[in-house]
């Protein structure tokens, strides 16, 4: 054997067995120690676990995790997320965690609620590119062609070990990936952006009802109230207080006063005035409306003024109460 | 034999031997990446498989804007809620772009906040892809739901947004008739729109 082809040989069998040890020892660590390595996927745990690193996991209860620590855990998806936390609170032997990239201004959407996670403690990068690779079609192939070649160089041609060993080696790599034990994971280290946009709302200005529209209806009997002053409601938060004057305006004595309740528009508001006992007589009354607030009472705007009379009714004794300066 | 072969081949350790060790270590090399592959292929129905590794960076964007970060419309002018009567709607399109470097997907979601007795009263509809007809929105996909409280709101826009693509987004704000919102009330209105990454 050339010199050439030791030094060949030697380097492959050395690289197979420490690439190989290497593997089986990950793999022990996993189920032994809870360790996962997980392939960050996506870049927003950059630069301390770029887009491509190889991290090592080691799964914790909550009551270990620490604000600042990078974890993975299950987003409601049931994908997996590894970012920094940067919020925890404490529920029970659970732990609301909110995280967030290092790249990333903002926090993701939702937290999460966990009972473990699993806390990374090392990276490796690029490394996960290699993993990606090796787990690839290519790559098993390649590991495979590697594997056989150095069991032929370790065990020679003809070995009757040779082809059984490499059929069993596969038959075992497969079996424990489909069973799911296998202790790695993709993870996605996912990027998150905000944007917002701000608008003031505003109500308008308080208003004032309009002034009243006045009515004058002639009824039957005596008493009656019969002059109409209406005007549309201004919803829920305006009530209406009014007072009758007895003379001319802004004169006068005060006849009788009273409150309304708000009334939605476009309904409309409906005060009556009529002639009480001992009112009679040609006269002149008028009508004042304030727009009130009900939470406080206080007025808006200016009250408006309706003008009313008094005078004797057609056609009979009585005296009635009508629109206008008469 | 050991002895022999390291005389032979050089100083190494003896109990490496002729490379058999060594050999069947290898082996565990397909174990691992048998496993690891198995189970990328396996376990995720081929979503993981050829996983791509992204770099780059994620970019949500408003109306006309490229790659703002941070990224606040202030006073958004296409939607004016100066004035609100009872009963009365407005509403207006928001663009909104994914400008991201690099192939990075994402989703995102419509959030809404008010401030005051003003925003408590308000609601809120969400259109994607929806037009403007007499002041409200219509067609479209209606995200949650029509006229649902404005503060609060807080719903994922179904559709993803590859990267060059853009929804556009018809908002609709009204206040309910009745509402007893007082006069001169004001209200801070916000609209956010997080996005994370999607594979």
């Amino acid at each position: 054997m050339s010199a050439a082809k030791r030094v060949a040989r030697e380097t492959l069998l050395w690289v197979g067995g420490v690439l190989g040890a290497l593997c089986l020892l990950s793999l022990l660590a996993g189920w032994l120690f809870q360790v996962t390595p997980l392939v960050f996927s996506s870049g927003s745990m950059s630069p301390a676990y770029a887009a491509g690193a190889l991290g090592i996991a080691h799964e914790v209860p909550a009551s270990d995790l620490a604000v600042g620590d990078v974890v993975s855990v299950l987003d409601a998806q049931g994908q997996r997320v590894t970012h920094r936390i940067t919020g925890l609170d404490a529920d029970g032997g659970a732990a609301v965690l909110t995280l967030r990239g290092d790249a990333n201004e903002v926090a993701d959407a939702h937290p999460y609620v966990v009972e473990t996670a699993d806390r990374v403690v090392l990276g490796v990068p690029y490394a996960g590119y290699v993993l990606n690779a090796a787990a690839s079609p290519f790559g098993l192939v390649a590991a495979a062609l590697l594997v056989l070649a150095l069991l032929l160089i370790g065990f020679g041609r003809g070995h009757r070990l040779v082809p059984v060993g490499l059929a069993s080696t596969v038959a075992l790599g497969v079996g424990l990936g489909a069973s799911g034990v296998t202790p790695w994971a993709f993870t996605s280290a996912y990027w998150t952006d905000t944007a917002d946009a701000t608008v003031r709302a505003t109500t308008p200005a308080p208003g004032s009802h309009q002034q009243p529209v006045c009515t004058s209806n002639e009824g039957s009997g005596q008493n009656k109230a019969e002059a109409k002053l209406t005007w549309t409601g201004l919803g829920p938060q305006y009530e209406f207080h009014w007072e009758l004057w007895k003379g001319t305006s802004p004169g006068g004595s005060l006849y009788s006063s009273g409150t309304l309740n708000p009334v939605n528009p476009p309904t409309s508001v409906t005060l009556m005035f009529g002639i009480v006992s001992g009112g009679g007589g040609n006269d002149s009354y008028y009508a004042k409306v304030w727009t009130r607030l009900v939470s406080d009472h206080s007025n808006v705007g200016s009250p408006t003024t309706t003008l009313l009379h008094s005078g004797p009714r057609p056609n009979g004794p009585n005296w009635w109460m009508y629109c206008g300066q008469g | 034999m050991a002895r022999q072969a390291s005389r032979h081949r050089g100083p190494r350790p003896g109990w490496f031997g002729r490379g058999r060790t060594r050999a069947l270590l290898s082996a565990g090399l397909l174990v691992g990446v048998g496993a690891v592959g198995t189970s990328a292929y396996w376990t995720d129905g081929g979503t993981v498989a050829g996983v791509g590794f992204s770099t780059g960076a994620l970019h949500i964007d408003l109306e006309n804007n490229q790659q703002v970060k941070p990224e606040t419309i202030t006073d958004w002018p296409e939607l004016s809620l100066t004035g609100m009567a009872d009963g009365d709607t407005r509403a207006a399109l928001m663009t909104v772009a994914n400008n991201s470097v690099g192939d990075a997907k994402l989703s995102y979601r419509v959030q809404a906040a008010a401030t005051n007795p003003l925003g408590a009263a308000l609601s809120i509809t969400v259109r994607r892809g929806g037009t403007i007809s007499s002041g409200a929105c219509v067609n479209g996909t209606l995200v949650g739901g029509a006229n649902v409280s404005l503060d609060g709101f807080d719903e994922a826009v179904g559709a993803h947004l590859a990267r060059g693509q853009s929804h556009n987004l018809c908002i609709q704000v009204r206040l309910p008739s009745s509402s007893g919102v007082s006069a001169n009330a004001t209200s801070a209105v916000t609209f956010t729109f997080p996005a994370r990454q999607e594979q």
